[in-house]
């Protein structure tokens, strides 16, 4: 009877004192006691869990365990690859752009972002209600909080904690990270958000300026020490909502949130925005995302073709759709 | 074995779990949930030691959850969520032991309620990450989850507690 009682009184007080600490976290924002809490366990389990992601890593892969140096040179390929994907994607944009931009892109360097590199070790836990990731490298290598994590395609996140030797990054799709885009080709401007896996929100401020499915995005940088000209995704729907004072558009990622290995982190920012440079290019070559109307009847050029080779199989009769095909 | 000694015992596993849980688990991003170690390791202590050893290391295994990196949310969440499991599996754990059935429905119930408390919690206090209309499928796939694997969890676990824990016979007298 008496060991009932003070079963009780022990669930009762371990159940007050997880009230107590969420209402603490929750009040100090992450600082506080709690936040106390939170560095101290991620400076013992950071490491930890380094050595148990280094361990799993051949597990990992999935495939036979590799020796060290063949790990190594896999990294070192990857890392190589990163950095040619991101100038390649440079290019075609590149020729298509007037001289003047071309100069501030060669001054841009094209890309070449002072970037550390970083394997995802761990990944947020708690069933899909967090969005974030533990990466192997930290305060000794320069990493700092807010900084910009980018991978081969595009936006990964932002960096939210600093251990010396990990970092914790908070997710593109995480409903909590918000970043300020900007429309390809233009300068229209907004706010973009995370909605989970797959998904993202666009916010253009002003309902006045158009935006079509098809539209690109990239990062504004206009918060302190993150990256302008970063990748993010594209328009996929776009809602108009009569009255409203902003424009709300789906946004597809670049990045795919579910399989990332090798990250790079952007440990300075480049001395100019690279702009739209970084972008992958457009599935037709010639429809640039400008704003003017004349632009999409031109791209799209061939309506009048299209009717013209349909008549041409016909009875032959009629030579208005025939000579336009064959002209 | 010494209370000191057990519990470092017992905070070993609970690391060894939650660290997997990051590191190993939850990259293999399952379909509908992942499967959750440290409900397992804490229903095992709590089956071999009753209400107020589940409820404690409920308690630590939550806040391990919680602190754990890369975690984001706010902290005691888990806490409170494992508490409650381990209080509960505790009060039925001579029951539970007795029958197969119960002790894989037990099991079930512990996370997918788990998974609902602690979702409706953080949507309450403001993460948007938690869609309400998809706790249901979210418990429902980590509740099916957990019962595969606690033959392999769940077993072992509670074969080590009731061997390090006397006080499993005697918590039993409690109730």
């Amino acid at each position: 009877m008496r060991g009932t009682r003070r079963t009780r009184i022990v669930i009762a007080v371990l159940l007050l004192v997880s009230v107590t600490l969420i209402g603490l976290d929750v009040r100090a924002g992450g600082g506080g006691l709690v936040g106390k809490l939170r560095r101290t366990s991620s400076s013992v389990l950071g490491p930890v869990e380094r050595v148990a992601a280094s361990a799993l890593a051949p597990f990992r892969r999935m495939v036979d365990a590799f020796s060290r140096s063949d790990a190594d040179r896999i990294r070192a390929l990857q890392e190589q690859n990163m950095r040619l994907r991101l100038q390649l994607a440079a290019q075609p944009e590149l020729a298509a752009q007037s001289a003047q931009l071309a100069r501030l892109l060669h001054t841009a360097g094209l890309g070449q972002f002072p970037m550390v590199f970083a394997r995802v070790m761990a990944i947020g836990p708690a069933q899909g209600f967090e969005w974030t990731a533990q990466l192997d490298a930290g305060a000794v290598d320069g990493v700092k909080v807010g900084m910009t994590v980018i991978d081969g395609s595009g936006l990964v996140g932002r960096i939210t904690a600093v251990t010396s030797t990990t970092c914790t990054v908070l997710l593109a799709i995480d409903n909590g990270f918000t970043v300020g885009g900007r429309v390809a080709g233009s300068g229209q401007a907004g706010f973009v958000t995370g909605r989970g896996p797959g998904l993202m929100t666009f916010e253009l401020l002003g309902t006045s300026a158009a935006l079509r499915p098809g539209a690109r995005l990239v990062t504004l940088g206009n918060d302190p020490g993150f990256t302008p000209g970063v990748p993010i995704g594209v328009v996929t729907t776009v809602q108009a909502t009569p009255g409203a004072l902003t424009l709300n558009a789906t946004v597809r990622p670049y990045v795919s949130f579910l399989s990332l290995d090798l990250l790079g982190i952007v440990i300075s920012r480049p001395r100019t925005d690279p702009r739209d440079a970084l972008l992958p290019p457009l599935p037709t070559p010639s429809a640039r995302p400008t704003p003017s109307a004349s632009a999409s009847p031109a791209a799209s050029g061939s309506p009048t073709a299209t009717p013209g080779a349909s008549g041409t199989p016909g009875p032959g009769a009629s030579p208005g759709p025939s000579a336009s095909g064959s002209g | 074995m010494g209370a000191a000694a057990r519990w470092a015992l017992t905070l070993v596993v609970l690391v060894v779990a939650a660290v997997a849980q990051v590191v190993l688990v939850d990259p293999l991003r399952l379909p509908g949930a992942s499967p959750d170690l440290v409900l397992l390791v804490v229903f095992a202590f709590a089956l071999a030691g009753g209400p107020r050893h589940g409820a404690l290391v409920g308690f630590v295994g939550g806040l391990l959850v919680d602190l754990t990196p890369p975690s984001d949310g706010y902290v005691g969440v888990w806490a409170l969520a494992f508490t409650l499991v381990g209080a509960g599996v505790g009060q039925l754990a001579p029951r539970l032991r007795r029958s197969v059935v119960g002790l894989l429905s037990a099991v079930a119930v512990a996370a997918g309620g788990s998974v609902v408390l602690a979702g409706l919690l953080a949507r309450a206090l403001g993460n948007h990450n938690v869609a309400v209309t998809a706790l249901g499928r979210t418990a429902v796939a980590a509740a099916l989850y957990d019962v595969l694997l606690s033959p392999f969890v769940v077993l072992p676990v509670f074969l080590l507690a009731r061997r390090v824990e006397p006080a499993a016979v005697r918590e039993r007298s409690d109730l």
